[in-house]
């Protein structure tokens, strides 16, 4: 995982084209990270958002239950003043309205933070791989040079329009 | 002639053996991946249980169903879970240390038995060449 230190100068063309490919994959599967993160991020803020709304809501407001995407049900709330977390492994927490916008609060925040490292590397990745992207191309013009060089002698008279 | 075909054949048995230890540190390594992802998880839970109160509801998904449980018992057994998963990893990484061993052995062996082939094809190749110029 970690940066190679070795010298990307010692590195020939099919090398480097090697560790271009690696690092776009890895940039790759980043940003797909970083897509799920933010819409896990979302779905907390939007899970918080829902507890604040409850609070607002009176016992024995109706309501319809979403059973499917399109069939409703109506009910009624029966209690607004505490909700089940699900904090994961198949644990459930009952706390009350605060506790529960508390928690998808920090939630985002764990998940805001966790974007921000995944942000951090992947700049680090970006740079690397304009790196490898700019010796590269020097590398070809090298071997562009010399091959010109090596037909200028013989065939000078013909390269030249 | 059936040296250099037993010699092959030793160089294919290696390489097989090498092939297979390097499957084996892959899977180590989604194992490895696995538990660290459900330390994790259980780190949190741990985390959210202990900011409960000791009269708190907790609930375990059994199935479909919630079954109420005692905060303190829940976080003895996500703290159990850890410590299982704990020795889990250090299992798998002192497996992986001796595969890493294994392998680097079996691979000074393949480049010496490989050395050996090569020599053996070259001997070969000017027993057969002064053959052709002695007939």
């Amino acid at each position: 995982m970690a940066g190679e230190p070795v010298s990307l100068n010692a590195l020939g063309p099919q090398e480097l084209v090697q560790v271009r490919q690696q690092l776009e994959q890895e940039l790759q599967t980043m940003t797909q990270n970083a897509v799920a993160l933010q819409g896990t991020a979302g779905k907390f803020a939007a899970a918080g958002q829902a507890v604040e709304y409850l609070q607002e809501q009176k016992q024995g407001q109706p309501v319809l239950l979403p059973l499917t995407e399109s069939l409703y049900v109506g009910g009624a709330l029966e209690s607004v003043d505490s909700v089940l977390l699900e904090v994961g492994t198949g644990y459930f927490v009952e706390r009350d309205i605060e506790g529960g916008v508390d928690y998808c609060r920090r939630k985002v925040l764990f998940v805001k933070d966790k974007l921000e490292q995944l942000s951090q590397l992947v700049k680090q990745r970006q740079a690397m791989l304009a790196q490898v992207d700019a010796l590269l191309d020097q590398r070809m013009g090298e071997q562009q040079a010399a091959g010109q060089q090596a037909a200028a002698g013989p065939a000078a008279a013909g390269q030249k329009k | 002639m059936s040296a250099a075909q037993s010699l092959q054949q030793q160089l294919q048995a290696s390489l097989d053996e090498f092939r297979q230890i390097q499957l084996d540190v892959q899977q180590n390594h989604r194992l490895r991946q696995q538990s660290m992802q459900q330390q994790h998880e259980n780190e949190m839970v741990l985390q959210e249980l202990k900011l409960l109160a000791d009269d708190a509801a907790v609930y375990k998904m059994i199935g479909p169903a919630l079954v109420r449980q005692e905060p303190g018992e829940a976080a003895a057994n996500v703290g159990k879970r850890l410590e299982f998963i704990g020795g889990e990893l250090r299992r798998l990484d002192g497996q992986l240390a001796q595969l890493e061993e294994k392998q680097a052995k079996k691979q000074a062996q393949l480049v010496k038995l490989q050395q050996e082939a090569q020599k053996a094809q070259q001997a070969a190749a000017q027993a057969g060449a002064a053959a052709l110029g002695a007939s």
